[in-house]
């Protein structure tokens, strides 16, 4: 039976496609650092990877369009000839985009879980999937951290959105390369498919 | 925000679209399916397994038995004739058969190793020598399924001619293995005393997570620039084959996990298959090691360990400059090292195996 989209997946399909509208879809991405109860709740009935191999081009396209909408921000401050690095919004709009890609990434986890079988017990079972997104939180937030000022010092003022879409990229595959090889990472994963495999058994 | 900038970003975006719809639009007309590019026929079925042979080469070669990873579809050896593992190595004359390990069903979730090693893979390579009056056959083992070939040219090295290992991990714990990594905490002990299958969405998933920012960009530059004719058909068959991850039989992925990665018994001589121990210091047939130099998936120096088990004077190794996937499937791959593969293949034996 095809499987109905998530909040997320139509989010995501709205930005990229335009036809539903950016606001939503960015409420969307930014509910899924806080909305994780929500999003798990959902699981049984939505995946939002569980869409085929060429939902991909999808997801990234959408990342990039948010980030050109992060992008437009940048650009509107150095056209007023102000500082960027220490933009809340700025920063907390790039470091959801991170959490929506990686989370979007994982959240075919929620896809092999019901692979298994697995009821949807909730509760206890997921405590290593929100300490594996608490992980990712985190790292989003210290990369961008990281990024803005290192963007401040180019040539900001001949920044295109190309080139500040692969900054962006580029500081996001470091952070998430040091996550991921990283023991909490490791540790959270690995129980979070022990989890899967005791409940899988017990039922 | 300044009117101006807004406009400009946002038609930028509109643009990007655009474009994101047409590379829809081509995907949705181009139907491709996953499948081998390369005319075959199964020649033999075991259980799941199916025995194939591709058309071409010289009879009068020994046959060439090829075992691929057990955690992907083998068909990525011959996604497209231009991109064929397959294709390259019966340019070189050699008769090519694959070993299909089939789709895993519930019944097969009690399988441990040694039904792929030592029921399959001899299942096959008997079937060969029968029907084409050999001793031995060459046996060119992929990834996970190179692990598989050398436990099976360890056991029974009569029956192996000259054995090819393609990006193979043999010791688990050299290099910088993310996937070791990830599996350090994994409790198979569960799995192994009540094995389910495991879901290929699993699989699929962990795939995924290795890197996905450098996946990202190179999405979005597929969006950019959208491929066409081959190179789209290609894109969307190596789309697939990432995507559609087959589950692993339970108890086996169980092993493979535990006596592999997490206690690296292969190169500790401490493995056994079907209560046979597995020496790597028994392989006497001439072996030629080939690993890329950028693997995300098998560090090199995982698979140039082998050497440190095999004479020198029946080693050899190639380094390819790409990854894991680029040595199958690349250009560069077809240009250089796998016609390299098939040359070193074809050579005349200095040595008999006894």
């Amino acid at each position: 039976m095809p499987k109905k989209p998530s909040a997320i997946s139509i989010g995501i399909i709205g930005l990229i496609q335009g036809g539903i509208g950016d606001d939503y879809a960015r409420a969307s991405c930014d509910n899924l650092g806080n909305g994780l109860d929500n999003e798990y709740t959902l699981r049984q009935d939505n995946h939002p990877t569980d869409v085929g191999p060429f939902q991909k081009y999808l997801f990234s396209g959408a990342c990039y369009v948010q980030i050109g909408q992060c992008y437009a921000l940048v650009k509107q401050a150095v056209e007023q000839g102000k500082n960027f690095s220490d933009n809340e919004q700025l920063r907390s709009r790039l470091a959801a985009v991170w959490q929506s890609y990686v989370v979007q990434q994982s959240g075919a986890m929620s896809s092999a879980y019901a692979g298994f079988d697995v009821p949807d017990s909730g509760g206890q079972q997921w405590h290593w999937v929100h300490k594996l997104h608490q992980e990712v939180q985190q790292a989003g937030i210290e990369a961008m951290e990281q990024l803005l000022p290192v963007l401040e010092q180019m040539d900001s003022e001949h920044l295109d959105l190309q080139q500040f879409f692969v900054s962006w990229a580029g500081a996001c595959d470091q952070a998430y390369n040091r996550l991921i090889r990283s023991d909490a990472f490791a540790r959270a994963m690995g129980e979070v498919v022990n989890t899967m495999l005791v409940a899988a058994k017990y039922e | 925000m300044n009117d101006e900038t807004s406009v400009d970003v946002a038609a930028e975006l509109d643009q990007f679209r655009e474009r994101y719809q047409q590379l829809n639009r081509q995907i949705s007309a181009q139907q491709e399916q996953l499948d081998w590019s390369s005319p075959n026929s199964v020649v033999l079925e075991h259980g799941a397994m199916r025995l194939r042979h591709f058309e071409g080469g010289d009879p009068a070669q020994l046959p060439l038995l090829i075992v691929y990873s057990h955690v992907n579809k083998p068909c990525v050896i011959d996604l497209h004739p231009d991109h064929s593992l397959v294709k390259r190595i019966i340019e070189k004359g050699h008769r090519v058969y694959i070993l299909d390990w089939g789709e895993v069903s519930e019944s097969d979730r009690e399988n441990d190793i040694s039904v792929y090693v030592e029921e399959y893979i001899d299942a096959a390579v008997s079937y060969l020598r029968q029907h084409g009056g050999f001793e031995a056959v060459n046996l060119l083992g992929i990834c996970q399924g190179g692990t598989f070939a050398l436990c099976y040219a360890c056991r029974h090295p009569a029956k192996v001619n000259k054995l090819v290992t393609l990006v193979t991990p043999v010791d688990f714990h050299a290099g910088d293995s993310l996937l070791t990594r990830w599996a350090r905490y994994l409790d198979m002990n569960i799995l192994a005393s009540n094995p389910q299958n495991i879901p290929g969405a699993l699989i699929t998933m962990l795939f995924q997570m290795m890197r996905p920012f450098e996946d990202m960009i190179r999405q979005v530059q597929q969006i950019d620039q959208p491929a066409a004719g081959r190179k789209l058909e290609l894109m969307m068959k190596m789309d697939q084959w990432v995507y559609h991850c087959p589950d692993q039989p339970g108890k086996a992925f169980a092993q493979f996990v535990q006596r592999f990665f997490q206690e690296n018994a292969l190169v500790q001589d401490s493995l056994e298959i079907g209560g046979n121990q597995i020496r790597l210091g028994s392989l006497q047939m001439p072996v030629l090691n080939v690993f890329a130099r950028y693997d995300h998936l098998v560090p090199p120096e995982s698979s140039s360990a082998l050497k440190r088990f095999i004479d020198s004077s029946s080693y050899q190794e190639l380094e390819f400059e790409g990854g894991h996937i680029g040595l199958l499937v690349s250009k560069k791959a077809q240009l250089t090292i796998l016609p390299e593969i098939g040359a070193w293949l074809a050579e005349p034996l200095v040595y008999q195996p006894s």
